[in-house]
């Protein structure tokens, strides 16, 4: 009975339950035609070696702080020559979150603004379209359209931890998603310092929904998503109905790609200007030289060493122009990973480098 | 909900007081449980979370004629680890037993019956999850087999118990979203949302647990292995080892 006993005990101590595989078995980078308005090559027609490009992707499978990447695609020449979906084939046409990637969306649709003159100049004071400053907020009456897409309004607001501003728009605790930005303490004078937050681009979709008239996601498929065909997409609006501006799209990554290809071209898609090319060379210009690796423009970063511009996304959800090959790479993760688990730019650089590598 | 609720405790009150009025054995314990957890949930990327749950748990035990009741509940807290941090809570409001003794050994009693308990399982993983909490709630019903044998001078007491049918929550496949999921009210309301009936092929609640007592010390150890799974999606796989520690409060007897 005793040994039966010790024998159960034991075999029961041995029990224990494995983790499934993270990524699925990688098979193949082809691209599939499903009929999303992209076009599709392959590796050796648009001067990538294929074999170069299979260690790329190996690479993608197998590196273990890349765990949380769900998808690499590969755009050269305006062509999808690769993509894989690491977790599930689904991710092709399944919307995920991007993030912050949707700050890089307000930089296109604030040129827009200007462009069809919604908003005069980006020196213009936001109270000229945001009548509610004048009257509330007046510490705050003098930041400028362009102090808030370089994030340099000067207004306290936190991304971060569970004190956090953003944490509580999350929460939906505020009732009114502009005033709770604009209650805001000032941290510095406006136009001081570069401040990276998500109050900022909040505020620009209070403007841009003020200047068109209607909600920012609705104005931005008419002037944008439904001109450079990117049609499997949400973008979420805060319980007031207002347009989320620091984050809230969720979208797919070929749909995140055509956004990058309308920038890469400068504002050009399918030989139509969606926007004008001189805002787009403005808008990845540097215009705050940050000290380290990454420079910011308008709401899009820039790695100067590398000369590429690129969407940053918590969690990893970016999309890499490199416009000397003409190549473009979209990267889509977990997203709603937090500190080392999340992919950061530092580690999804490196395998753009390596595409760039694989390159004729 | 309520009326459950309502209906359980009358069972509850009714049954301890036809126990102590008969004039038979009333045993309270508290147990402290140290536990060794796997935790995999569907919605957590496939991963296997492991790590340590702390439970708090208390027994009353009535013996009636030959017969068993005997009611628990447990409160546990715990941490678990993998690619991130997990947090978990555990609530067992409530577990009936009613065991009919099956033999006439004095030495070695059997007694088998039904089970009735209720649990809750709370997970949240801020580091991969954000604030989306994960829950099981189930209410299960089963048989529950327990045996003491003479070993020297102590006793060794063997349960086992396996759930029949069940009354299951779990969340909606959930797409992903900006939106926090998670507000004081949700760690009442979700686990009682979406609750569906089934059988082993949907969830199955398995225990053992052995304790070895001394007839003259108030205090025993006991070794708890338990599996909880929830087979549909979204997936649900839970295993426990527990070293429990159990304090005797005191025995009664009326009459």
């Amino acid at each position: 009975m005793r040994l039966t006993l010790i024998l159960l005990i034991s075999l029961l101590l041995s029990a224990c339950m494995k983790d499934d595989p993270m990524n699925q078995a990688f098979v193949s980078f082809e691209p599939k035609d499903i009929d999303d308005g992209l076009i599709i090559s392959n590796p050796l027609a648009e001067g990538i070696d294929p074999e170069k490009l299979t260690s790329v992707y190996n690479i993608s499978y197998n590196d273990e702080t890349l765990w949380s990447l769900r998808s690499l695609l590969v755009f050269k020449n305006n062509k999808l020559v690769a993509e894989a979906y690491l977790k599930d084939e689904k991710d092709i046409t399944t919307r995920h979150l991007i993030w912050s990637s949707t700050k890089q969306v307000m930089g296109i649709l604030t040129g827009i603004a200007v462009d069809q003159g919604l908003i005069a100049s980006i020196n213009d004071p936001i109270s000229a379209y945001l009548p509610e400053v004048l009257n509330a907020y007046s510490e705050k009456a003098g930041i400028t359209i362009e102090q808030l897409i370089t994030m340099h309004s000067g207004i306290d607001y936190n991304n971060d931890g569970v004190g956090g501003q953003t944490d509580k728009v999350l929460r939906q605790i505020p009732d009114n998603i502009t005033n709770f930005v604009l209650a805001r303490p000032m941290r510095t004078a406006p136009g001081t310092d570069f401040y990276y937050n998500d109050g900022d681009p909040q505020l620009m979709s209070a403007v841009i929904q003020s200047a068109a008239g209607k909600p920012t996601d609705e104005w931005a498929d008419e002037v944008l998503f439904s001109k450079i065909g990117v049609r499997n997409y949400n973008w979420v609006r805060y319980k007031d109905g207002t347009t989320l501006g620091g984050f809230g799209i969720e979208t797919t990554p070929r749909e995140l790609a055509k956004i990058a290809m309308c920038v890469a071209d400068s504002g050009r898609f399918n030989d139509q200007q969606i926007v004008s090319a001189e805002w787009i060379r403005e808008m990845i210009s540097v215009k705050v030289d940050l000290s380290g690796d990454y420079k910011f423009g308008y709401y899009w970063w820039y790695d100067a060493t590398r000369n590429i511009h690129f969407t940053w996304g918590h969690g990893g959800q970016f999309a890499f122009i490199v416009p000397d090959q003409q190549l473009i790479v979209v990267m889509t993760s977990i997203p709603n990973t937090q500190g080392d688990y999340q992919i950061q730019a530092d580690e999804a650089l490196p395998l753009v480098d390596h595409i760039i590598d694989a390159c004729y | 909900m309520t009326r459950i609720w309502i209906t359980l405790g009358i069972i509850w009150f009714g049954m301890v007081l036809s126990a102590q009025d008969t004039g038979n054995k009333t045993e309270h314990t508290v147990s402290f449980k140290s536990q060794y957890i796997q935790i995999k949930d569907e919605f957590n990327y496939g991963l296997v979370n492991r790590g340590l749950n702390l439970v708090g748990e208390y027994t009353l035990v009535s013996h009636i004629d030959k017969n068993i009741f005997s009611y628990q509940a447990e409160l546990g807290f715990g941490a678990n680890y993998n690619q991130g941090l997990g947090l978990i809570w555990s609530l067992k409001p409530f577990d009936f037993f009613y065991g009919f003794r099956i033999n006439n050994n004095p030495e070695m009693p059997i007694a088998l019956g039904p089970y009735l308990a209720g649990y809750y399982k709370w997970q949240l993983y801020p580091e991969l999850q954000s604030g989306h909490m994960f829950w099981i709630s189930s209410y299960e019903l089963g048989p529950r087999f327990q045996i003491s044998l003479p070993v020297k001078s102590r006793i060794l007491h063997v349960s086992m118990s396996t759930s029949l049918a069940s009354l299951n929550s779990r969340p909606e496949p959930r797409i992903e979203q900006y939106y926090y999921s998670l507000t004081f009210s949700d760690f009442v309301s979700n686990p009682h949302s979406n609750m569906t009936f089934g059988s082993v092929n949907l969830y199955n609640h398995s225990d053992l647990r052995v304790e070895l007592t001394h007839p003259e010390k108030g205090f025993s150890f006991a070794y708890e292995f338990e599996f909880m799974g929830y087979f549909n999606a979204p997936a649900f796989r839970y295993m426990a080892h527990s070293i429990n520690l159990n304090w005797i409060l005191g025995y009664k007897k009326s009459k």
